[in-house]
């Protein structure tokens, strides 16, 4: 790994459940800087989908963030917003959740990769 | 067929199984992702068990009022030599006693919830190595799309 103790590095945000948050929390990527703002959201049955989608967009619109972890049924809440967000950075990465098992069907990333299969354009 | 359209086809021929085998590498890291997450989430489960459901919660992590803290696992962007595209690189600082997460849950801690960290610790690796997939997928279905589009020129051109 390349050394880079003199440059800050830029975050990973998490939105997700409790064990979730709570684990990568204990794993390191937590932050909350002089702004008092936080880099991760626990979302829980009771959270209304407009927070969610907030959190995610402000999330978005930080530059020091580059990559969000987002369990997937969440993310499922909020598709909209999420196919809507087409640039490679910040990644947004769709986790799977200790209720949740990881369904490819569902990722945003493997769903547009799918959709440039039709067999109207692989013919030549 | 015109060169031009021949090249084009080409190209999409190799952009094509590139973008397969960049799908089914995103598959297998968020599988191997699963597996470390759910290693921490029986570690939590366990450090439930012995210091009561709700020691090891929410309700310990920092809030918007809690002091400010910086992020121990950060990414940087770096330049691949091979791919010449930049990469994702995950640094994760030594963290001191204060700084330490573990703290947030008490003095006494049990085993499985360093355990749990080492867990997450990995799972962090994973994530990096899922990210670095999917940008270079996007990339590369992003050019996919742009040669579809010239092809489509070329062809009504004929």
């Amino acid at each position: 790994m390349a050394l880079h103790s003199s440059v800050k590095g830029k975050l990973i945000s998490v939105i997700g459940d409790e064990d979730t948050c709570v684990g990568f929390l204990l794993g390191g990527v937590g932050e909350i800087n002089k702004n008092r703002h936080s880099n991760f959201m626990v979302v829980d049955k009771n959270t209304a989908i407009s927070e969610i989608e907030e959190c995610f967009k402000r999330f978005l619109k930080r530059d020091d963030i580059d990559i969000i972890l987002i369990n997937q049924n969440v993310a499922e809440l909020i598709r909209h917003v999420i196919d809507g967000h087409t640039q490679p950075v910040p990644a947004v990465l769709e986790i799977p959740s200790k209720d949740h098992p990881y369904d490819a069907s569902k990722d945003s990333i493997l769903r547009r990769a799918r959709g440039m299969f039709n067999p109207e354009d692989m013919a030549r | 067929m015109s060169p031009d359209l021949d090249r084009i086809n080409s190209i999409l021929d190799k952009l094509t199984l590139d973008s397969l085998t960049l799908m089914e590498k995103h598959i297998q890291s968020k599988l191997e992702l699963e597996k470390c997450m759910s290693e921490g989430e029986s570690n939590l489960a366990k450090a439930r068990y012995i210091k009561g459901q709700n020691a090891v919660s929410q309700l310990q992590l920092p809030t918007e009022d809690s002091k400010e803290f910086n992020a121990l696992a950060t990414v940087h962007r770096d330049k691949n030599s091979k791919l010449q595209e930049e990469v994702f690189d995950l640094e994760i600082r030594k963290a001191t006693n204060e700084e330490n997460p573990l703290k947030w849950f008490g003095i006494l801690i049990p085993q499985s919830m360093h355990k749990a960290q080492d867990d997450y610790k990995r799972s962090l690796h994973r994530v990096k190595e899922s990210a670095n997939i999917q940008v270079q997928l996007h990339q590369t279905l992003s050019t996919m799309k742009q040669m579809k589009l010239l092809k489509k020129q070329i062809m009504c051109k004929e």
